[in-house]
């Protein structure tokens, strides 16, 4: 029993520390006057910058999060069906063709905010940090239950 | 006595268990008020340049300035961006003698004044040197423009380019520069067959989203002499053409076919090609091009077809991360009876976003004019 209490705390700890991602679930958001829902595919698209303008032909802006961070993996595996090595490859062709990759924010309150601001935005957070400033595009699915995605072949 | 110390010594553990929950329950709480505290802490900030992905690289800032090796330097929110790449190479060619050079620099320069609108130039600053080992060092330094254009989007099915661009036939042409590429050398059939890489005029392009696959499409026109600031005697003076391509949303696979009729004082040749790429699994990277060209301009006259794979090597062994094999087998016939069979294998290693490394031997079955055969070695910085 005495030794119960420093594991459990410590276990405590580390979900804790652990607790930006876990198995939530990541929601790709977008400011509430766009009415229009987005599928994985045209999140992809966006996130490579395959598909630049709205509907309307506002230019879109894609946030991402920072590339070392937990949610950005969860997201680049759920949506791509690149590997990170054959992304960098990508981004290095579109460098020459002169687009650069999304720019990034480094919190889901940093992206929220932006994108509740600018209407031309899109970006990605947790579940649990949605509210009223922003709309669901689409809810990714947890990442645990999400085997990576596989093209389908001709 | 006894028994008050071991109820005291009772109490005094009673007490710590106590104290170790609360001190543990105090830490898991500053950690969790802690992280909320940082969350909600920040203000509505812009979004910056995507940072390094690669281990041990750096964003360097000077005020508004920001630099990202791979990335350029962005001058703040300006939308300009200014960047660039170079190769330096080795070359033991078989009837040459060995040489080193450096390829480049190429400038890459972007201004996104607004959403729809953009420019681009790509300056390529030429041959920096070129050393023969017991021979002079030679320089052929003369600025280039490679491309220069204005764009304008009124969508993503609608954009106009007008300038001097990449000439938009065949997969491979879009991007051809060889940090870009898996091999060090271009096919004989892209290199010597399709003449120019690049027209002055203008295009139409933009792209469809049929379900769960994308069709691209470009139609182009060279109407006035080629843009270059010295004048090349191989310019095309008038071209006219189309390309459309149809695949898997992410790319996974595509198909393409282009048209180029292209003319030289007065004379047309005709282009016709079809490409596709695939990738196999998570790994195997397949890409294809066929290309017939016929007409009345001298020495444009051919047929060509290669297949190129890329593999990477990193199942076999961790030290071989981001290590690729690549090969090429290429058929190139200038003209009935002169063809050749051409094969490129080599290796290509990408240890950071910033920096590939190419070795690569080139084979081929009759000596032909436009195949070099031998080793070439490249080590190409993006900057």
């Amino acid at each position: 029993m005495r030794a119960r209490w420093p594991a459990l705390g410590l276990l405590a700890l580390g979900v804790a520390l652990a607790a930006p991602l876990g198995a939530e679930e990541l929601v790709v958001i977008v400011h509430p006057e766009r009415v229009a829902s987005l599928s994985l595919d045209q999140i992809a698209q966006i996130y490579l910058k395959q598909r630049r303008y709205w509907p309307g032909g506002e230019g879109i802006q894609p946030v991402n999060r920072e590339s070392e961070s937990r949610e950005r993996e969860a997201f680049a595996d759920l949506v791509f069906s690149d590997t990170p090595q054959q992304l960098m490859v990508y981004w290095n062709r579109q460098y020459f063709l002169g687009v650069l990759p999304p720019a990034t924010l480094a919190s889901d309150r940093a992206v929220k905010a932006y994108v509740a601001r600018e209407k031309r935005a899109i970006g990605y957070i947790r579940a649990s940090a949605v509210d009223d400033s922003v709309r669901v595009a689409l809810s990714l699915p947890e990442r645990a239950a999400a085997p990576r995605r596989r093209p389908e072949r001709p | 006595m006894a028994n008050r110390k071991s109820a005291r010594a009772m109490d005094g553990r009673t007490s710590l268990r106590g104290l170790q929950r609360a001190l543990l329950l105090a830490l898991c709480a500053i950690v969790s008020a802690s992280n909320a505290l940082a969350q909600g802490a920040a203000s509505v900030e812009e979004p910056q340049p995507e940072p390094p992905t690669s281990a041990g690289d750096a964003t360097y800032s000077l005020g508004a300035i920001d630099y990202r090796p791979a990335r350029g330097i962005r001058f703040g929110d300006s939308g300009l961006t200014i960047g660039g790449f170079a190769t330096f190479e080795f070359a033991a060619l078989e009837d040459a003698a060995d040489q080193f050079a450096l390829d480049g620099p190429n400038f890459l320069m972007l201004y996104e004044p607004i959403d729809k609108l953009r420019f681009f130039a790509e300056v390529e600053v030429g041959d920096l040197f070129t050393w023969v080992p017991g021979d002079t060092v030679e320089s052929d330094a003369t600025a280039t423009f490679e491309r220069l254009y204005a764009e304008y989007s009124v969508s993503d099915a609608l954009s106009f380019r007008f300038g001097k661009f990449q000439t938009p036939v065949g997969h491979w042409n879009l991007a051809p520069a060889e940090p870009f590429v898996w091999t060090p050398t271009q096919p004989v059939t892209l290199e010597s067959g399709l003449g120019e890489e690049s027209l002055t005029g203008a295009t139409i392009f933009g792209s469809f989203y049929p379900k769960k696959r994308v069709v691209n499409y470009w139609v182009f026109g060279q109407f006035t002499d080629s843009f270059d600031l010295e004048s090349d005697e191989d310019s095309q003076d008038r071209a006219v053409g189309g390309r459309i391509e149809y695949g898997e949303a992410q790319g996974a696979w595509l198909v393409g076919s282009s048209l180029l009729a292209s003319a030289k004082r007065g004379r047309w040749s005709t282009l016709v090609g079809v490409d596709a790429k695939l990738r196999v699994g998570e790994r195997l990277e397949l890409s294809s091009e066929l290309a017939v060209s016929s007409g009345d301009i001298p020495g444009r006259d051919f047929l060509g077809v290669f297949l190129e794979a890329a593999y990477p090597l990193d199942a076999l062994s961790p030290v071989l991360a981001k290590v690729y094999a690549v090969g090429r087998i290429e058929h190139f016939d200038p003209s009935p009876g002169t063809g050749a069979q051409i094969a490129d294998v080599g290796f290509t290693w990408l240890p950071k976003e910033w920096l590939v490394l190419k070795a690569s031997y080139r084979f081929s079955t009759h000596d032909v004019p436009q195949v070099e055969r031998g080793l070439l070695l490249t080590m190409s910085v993006l900057f």
